[in-house]
């Protein structure tokens, strides 16, 4: 049954990956998907100053907030795996 | 009149020092359990690398030394004192003036007082959530109330370059508590001082600048030092309406919301204890700086100089 629904599927929709959608389903229990990440805290914070600085219009340059995002992402990863190797 | 003898003297003040122990007992069983402990457990961790869920790990003066190449520590320490410069001096002349108007005879002087003090009994929270309504720039009640006046109201908490005076503004309404002390120490003035400055001609702002002002410098002393430590703890109300972010745009990312973050977010517990004590160390120094310069402001009635 499930194998001619998704044969249905592919017919109605054609052009999707539906392994994507099938695999996803393996992670529904894990909804922050990036946790494993290390420092992820304080990841999440610089890349949210970043949104910040552009939703409050404090910085118009798109480039140089994701340049200043990706540095500071990239030091507090460089930081992390300095003493946690 | 009778004298007990020396043994009996002795029995009874040991009794009196027992007794004196037990009814304190509560309070510094509490003292060394709550607050010297945590204490001392926190100038340990601020040595170590602790991050709750594994045991700490000593790393010496890492911490201290990590703290100053952090350039968030730098911004929130700046962040803190900006705040600190504004709305510390403005609390106190605010609340100092309000004290001085409600101790003049007015009628309904004690309404007035209750209603001033009123906002000072309500949590921070509470506080914080009605203020983020009345900053709110689509829904709130101050930008329409601006507009009335021809003042386009900006997005008080949404706007960087704001975010600091709403929460100056914010703190101005909870001055009762300092309104309260000024209060009574404006009425402790002795009046026969007044009337003599009266009897050599001095004005209303003469007798102001010349009898309270210097009868009550112990009070502005004491508030100056409180609002200080107050200041630099500054945390609920920042916490309440940026979601714990310190946000927009880290504006409102003040040290002890920067120390939680590291805390309970980031869960560097050492980390956070060495925030902690340097903090502790700079709110010391201020204190020292300003008990220092009491001497050259602060007059105490009686007081001898010199003694």
């Amino acid at each position: 049954m499930q194998a001619a629904f998704l044969e249905q599927l592919k017919t109605d929709y054609l052009g999707i990956d539906y392994d994507v959608i099938f695999k996803s389903i393996d992670y529904l229990d894990k909804p922050n998907n990036e946790e494993w990440i290390p420092e992820w805290g304080k990841i999440e914070d610089a890349l949210n100053n970043g949104l910040s600085l552009v939703y409050s219009g404090t910085e118009k340059d798109a480039k140089k907030v994701l340049t200043d995002a990706n540095a500071e992402v990239q030091k507090i990863l460089d930081e992390y795996w300095a003493t946690h190797k | 009149m009778s004298f007990s003898t020396g043994k009996r003297t002795l029995s009874l003040a040991r009794r009196e020092a027992l007794w004196a122990y037990a009814f304190i007992a509560p309070w510094t069983v509490g003292f060394l359990i709550f607050t010297i402990g945590p204490m001392l457990a926190s100038l340990f961790f601020s040595f170590t690398d602790y991050n709750i869920i594994d045991s700490p790990r000593w790393i010496g003066m890492t911490n201290y030394v990590n703290l100053f190449h952090d350039d968030l520590f730098w911004h929130a320490l700046g962040v803190t004192f900006k705040f600190a410069v504004i709305a510390l001096p403005l609390g106190m002349v605010f609340s100092y003036t309000i004290a001085v108007l409600l101790n003049s005879k007015i009628k309904g002087i004690n309404i007035w007082r209750t209603l001033y003090f009123l906002p000072s009994v309500i949590a921070g929270v509470a506080v914080a959530l009605l203020w983020g309504r009345i900053f709110d720039p689509k829904f709130g009640i101050l930008n329409p109330f601006l507009e009335k006046f021809g003042i386009q109201g900006p997005g008080w908490l949404s706007d960087p370059q704001w975010a600091i005076t709403a929460l100056v503004i914010m703190s101005l309404w909870g001055v009762g508590g300092n309104v309260i002390i000024y209060l009574a120490g404006l009425q402790g003035v002795p009046t026969d001082l007044y009337d003599a400055a009266k009897v050599d001609g001095a004005t209303g702002w003469q007798r102001f600048r010349y009898v309270t002002l210097p009868m009550t410098t112990p009070v502005i002393f004491y508030n100056l030092v409180l609002g200080l430590i107050g200041t630099f703890q500054y945390f609920t109300e920042v916490y309440v309406l940026t979601n714990g972010a310190g946000g927009p745009a880290r504006s409102t990312l003040f040290y002890n919301l920067y120390l939680y973050q590291n805390a309970f977010k980031y869960f560097h517990m050492g980390y956070a204890s060495t925030m902690a004590w340097v903090l502790f160390i700079i709110v010391l120094g201020l204190t020292l700086l300003i008990f220092r310069s009491s001497e050259l402001w602060v007059y105490y009635e009686g007081q001898i100089k010199g003694k």
